[in-house]
């Protein structure tokens, strides 16, 4: 592993504290290890005013300019080059969970990807905006490109606390209508919810011309359930206690947990969403790659 | 049907162990109680796999547990040992059975086990539960391996207290069990009932024996009797079911007299007789025992004795007699649970003197014939000195060979450069060396080789053979050369032995002058005594029956050797006549159901005499004359002990027999399973054991052999094996498949 890529190693950044910092050394790790910048020849629209015609919405119209030059100008232009990335993180109990063989939460893991992205977003002078949410939207940042505003995302993150369940569909749904202005919807999440509400929600986010990634979280004991002992499962958001085997049952919470997957990603590609599946074990990388593809597709269309 | 009750078990206190089966129980419901404690966060979808997999992995538990159970009550009632009190087999209803019951005869089976009980009639109860057990219509034969082996009830017969009766009449164990001839006795039997009872279908046969290894192995590795035991173990194997009862004593210790001998050839009033006893231990532990030694019921020796395991211990004693004729002398040693063999008996006759007769083959006339003179002093030097003397020459001419009315009467017959002999003479002198008497024949001028050589040599009807060599060529030095000199060959011959380490006796040196060439035959059991240095044999003996004979090739008189003035003449005379006279006394020493035989020459046709066993019993014995001759044979001989045999008139003779039993079966060692099938019986047989609780032996739970080996215990083995490999297999299946 080059020495600049050793930040994408989940153990690497769980011994790195702050999240700024995390997150710089991803995006730098991630840069570096590049051999071409995949920014190379792309040229931002720089802003410009547009007359204003009947039937345009007046909400854009540049009123200091109609002030000083009498003439009615719209924004309109300006905006629309920027792009906009809505991370939107899952914040609920079970996203608390971290096994032995995980050296972060999935919460700090997802939390570790909303900073790099974010950082990336912004080094590209684009928008990052931000929002938590469990059984509820718990916090609601709007998109912005400055610095100030990337600061205070980072002081949102490293508050943030799971608290309650997961409710992903009316979440989804709300979101849809919040994110009134199209852009690239990052949803970090282990989406352990009911999946066809979650999916209308999906559904509902591409219905409003977002595009939309879902990074689907794991940690690997989830994945590989490796337990021999009886034991006593206590789950994280307020679940009955439930008494097991692991070793006569792991054959089948894996058949489950495979079906649940394999469900999102079927739902995912059925109303075109990005899906990623990542372990808490694994190189960040791959969510950087696959949120680039997609800011790439979303900027030359 | 199956003839059974509850299975007994060797080892009864392990069963404790059944509540062992509880275990699995027990771990299960404890692990319910132990466990971790874990947060999870898919618990929708652990749920899901649970409520899916519980009533599965019920099942897989319940079935775990079973299998586990199953495996510890197997394991437990395997290490108990189930002993077969039941059949192995089934045995159809209106299936007609031969069943034959054979029982080992060999006396230590009469080995005490308890206070009360004995391998003996433990036999017998084995027995008599094999006949209880039987069906309407099945037939029974008894056959006891003995020596030799009697058929008790030989045809099958349906009359099953008539066989208990002949069961419970059967004697006390005393000889030995010939096994080969027991089981040919057994094979033919079989067949005959096969042939004379078509409508009996099986054949079934019970060995019941203590599977003594002195009984079951025949000697060598390779011997043909074990071939042949083997042979018929395949035979007995193609006609009937065939099953072995081990009533055997797990850890048995026994002392016995293995033999008792007198160490001189004969016993005289004269000079003090020696005697040897040889004891064993067949045990594990060094024993201090008491030894006496009677003699017509009066104790004459004591000693404690110590024995080591497996090391015989020889005790000598010496005893002058004070009286002649027969003695009952006993060696006993302090008795343990096998009696029998701690008593060893021996019969003594004590000869007041031994008659002698010279043949004298050519009288001088004068009062001293040289021919017989110097033989004559030899055989009683002290003559005028002391007041009795063991021998007593007496010198007669050759005529006296069919004169005399009974060579008998003498120990030994010297014959004295006797010229000729004759049909006739042969005749006489051949039962008398048969019987014990000792002929010891001098060469000299007169003697006519081709007479000697026709009618007791080689040329001789076999019956009539006494000759050791042929008579050769007479072969002589003149008396300007060198005389031939005496080999003595290294003293090797126990004739010499009062001349072995001292030269000075001057036997070496004797000088002999004419000699005749004594040829021994090839393949010949004569041994040479004396040597001509460098030319072949002088003096050379054979033994014929029980007598010997001894042939000296040159003079009894100094014609043709300086042997009688030498002074080694009159030990080498008295030894070679000492020599001649062993074994008379071996025919009054007997081995259990052997015969007591003896003959007498008498003229009264209807002679009898009275024989009085060890128990006391008296039994008239008509005896069979041929020619003159009358001969006793007594078979009864079934308890060791003296035999007494009263000749009646006109001899009124008294003799004493000895009988013992065979030392062989002391040792009590048995065979396990593995060595019975590996050296003995490798065809099928089912081995059984009977252990009541009065045969348990203290530090003998469980007795080595053959109740390892009941075949209930290997089949539960193989059920703990195959529960072992099941148990495993399931596991992995549970853990790895769904």
């Amino acid at each position: 592993m080059q020495p600049s890529q050793k930040y994408l190693d989940p153990q690497t950044l769980a011994s790195l504290q702050g999240l700024e910092l995390r997150a710089h050394r991803i995006v730098e790790g991630y840069v570096a290890g590049l051999h071409k910048s995949p920014f190379q020849g792309y040229s931002v629209e720089f802003a410009e005013h547009r007359e204003y015609v009947p039937g345009d919405d007046l909400r854009y119209v540049d009123w200091k300019v109609y002030g000083r030059t009498d003439k009615i100008y719209l924004k309109r232009f300006e905006e629309e080059t920027n792009l906009l990335v809505y991370l939107v993180l899952d914040i609920s109990r079970s996203m608390h969970y971290q096994s032995d063989a995980a050296s972060l939460s999935k919460l700090e893991y997802a939390k570790c990807i909303c900073a790099a992205l974010g950082r990336l977003v912004l080094m590209q002078q684009d928008s990052v905006g931000l929002a938590t949410f469990d059984e509820a939207l718990r916090q609601y940042l709007r998109p912005s490109g400055t610095a100030q505003h990337f600061k205070q995302m980072l002081h949102l993150l490293d508050q943030t606390e799971a608290i309650d369940k997961t409710n992903t569909g009316p979440i989804f749904h709300d979101l849809a209508e919040r994110f009134t202005k199209r852009g690239l919807v990052v949803i970090v999440s282990d989406l352990f919810d009911d999946v066809e509400p979650m999916l209308a929600g999906l559904k509902h986010l591409r219905h409003r011309k977002h595009d939309v990634i879902v990074f689907h979280l794991f940690d690997p004991a989830e994945w590989e359930f490796p337990f021999r002992d009886a034991t006593l499962f206590r789950g994280l958001e307020a679940e009955p206690e439930l008494m097991a085997d692991p070793r006569a049952v792991r054959q089948a919470y894996l058949k489950e947990i495979q079906a649940f997957q394999a469900e999102v990603q079927r739902g995912c590609r059925l109303h075109q969403v990005e899906y990623v599946r990542l372990q808490t074990d694994q190189s960040l990388g791959q969510s950087i790659s696959r949120f680039l593809a997609a800011r790439a597709k979303r900027v030359h269309v | 049907m199956v003839l059974a009750q509850l299975p007994e078990f060797a080892s009864v206190s392990m069963l404790g162990w059944l509540a062992a089966a509880g275990v699995p129980f027990l771990i299960h419901l404890l692990s319910k109680r132990r466990f971790r404690e874990r947060e999870w966060a898919a618990m929708r979808y652990l749920r899901s796999a649970v409520q899916k997999r519980a009533k599965r992995i019920r099942v897989e538990q319940w079935l775990l547990l079973l299998v586990r159970t199953l495996l510890i009550i197997l394991m437990v009632l395997a290490i108990a040992q189930p002993l077969a009190s039941q059949m192995p087999y089934t045995i159809k209803v209106g299936e007609r059975v031969h069943r034959v019951i054979v029982l080992d005869g060999s006396y230590s089976m009469n080995y005490r086990t308890g206070d009360e009980g004995d391998v003996w009639k433990e036999t017998l109860q084995t027995a008599r539960t094999l006949v209880e057990s039987h069906q309407t219509g099945d037939g029974l034969s008894l056959l006891l391996m003995d020596s030799p082996p009697q058929a008790i009830v030989g045809s099958p017969t349906f009359d099953e207290q008539a066989f208990l009766l002949e069961l419970n009449h059967l004697p006390e164990r005393t000889s030995r069990a010939e096994v080969v001839a027991s089981l040919e006795r057994t094979l033919s039997l079989i067949e005959e009932a096969k042939r004379t009872n078509p409508e009996l279908k099986r054949t079934e046969v019970h060995f019941i024996s203590d599977l003594g290894r002195s009984t079951w192995i025949p000697q060598g590795a390779d011997s043909p009797e074990r071939t042949r035991l083997q042979e018929l173990g395949t035979s007995l194997s193609r006609e009937a079911s065939l099953v072995l009862w081990n009533v055997g004593s797990s850890r048995p210790v026994n002392h016995a007299v293995v033999d008792f001998r007198m160490v001189d050839q004969f016993a005289t009033m004269t000079e003090e007789t020696e005697f040897e006893i040889t004891l064993e231990l067949y045990g594990r532990e060094p024993e201090t025992k008491p030894l006496q030694v009677l003699i017509d019921g009066s104790v004459v020796f004591e000693e404690q004795v110590s024995l080591e395991p497996r090391v015989p211990k020889t005790v000598r004693f010496g005893h002058l007699f004070r009286h002649g004729g027969f003695h009952a002398m006993e060696a006993r040693l302090q008795e343990d649970r096998l009696p029998l063999d701690d008593h060893r008996f021996l019969s003594v006759e004590v000869k007041e003197s031994l008659h002698v007769l010279l043949v004298d083959g050519r009288p001088s006339g004068d009062r001293f014939s040289p021919n017989t003179g110097f033989l004559r002093i030899a055989l009683n030097p002290e003559q005028g000195v002391a007041s009795t003397s063991l021998f007593e020459p007496e010198v007669r001419p050759e005529t006296v060979l069919l004169e005399a009315p009974d060579l008998s009467f003498y120990d030994a017959i010297f014959l004295c450069d006797v010229g000729r002999i004759t049909a006739s003479e042969a005749k006489r002198l051949q039962p008398f060396v048969e019987r014990g008497g000792g002929l010891l024949i001098f060469l000299g001028p007169q003697v006519v080789p081709g007479s000697y050589n026709r009618w007791l040599g080689p040329e001789a009807d076999p019956d009539f053979r006494l000759l050791p060599a042929l008579i050769g060529p007479r072969i002589s030095r003149s008396e300007d050369d060198e005389p031939f000199k005496i080999d003595p060959r290294q003293y090797q011959h126990p004739v010499l032995d009062l001349f072995r380490g001292n030269p000075l006796a001057g036997l070496a040196d004797t000088p002999v002058y004419t000699y005749h060439q004594l040829d021994m035959p090839q393949e010949s059991s004569a041994e040479t005594i004396l040597d001509i240095q460098g030319n072949g044999p002088l003096i050379v003996e054979q033994t014929v029956g029980e007598g010997k004979v001894v042939l000296i090739g040159t003079t009894s008189d100094t014609r043709w050797n300086e042997m009688p003035r030498w002074h080694s003449f009159v030990p080498l005379v008295q030894e070679l006549l000492r020599f001649a006279l062993q074994g008379p006394e071996e025919k009054f020493q007997v081995v259990v159901d052997q015969p007591l035989q003896y003959s007498v020459r008498t003229l009264s046709a209807d002679l009898k005499a009275t024989v009085t066993t060890p128990g006391n019993e008296q039994e008239e014995v008509n005896l069979r004359t041929s020619g003159a001759m009358s001969h006793l044979e007594f078979h009864a001989t079934h308890l060791p002990g003296n035999y007494q045999v009263m000749w009646g008139p006109p001899l009124s003779q008294k003799m004493l027999f000895a009988v013992n039993v065979d030392p062989r079966e002391s040792d009590l060692r048995s065979l396990s399973v593995e060595e019975f099938r590996e050296e003995i019986w490798p065809s099928p047989i089912t081995f059984l054991t009977q252990l009541p609780e009065s045969r348990v032996e203290p530090g003998s739970a469980t007795a080595p052999g053959f109740r390892q080996q009941v075949s209930w215990s290997t089949g539960l083995l193989y059920g703990v094996l195959a529960l072992l490999l099941l148990d495993t297999l399931l596991g992995w299946r549970f853990a790895h498949h769904t």
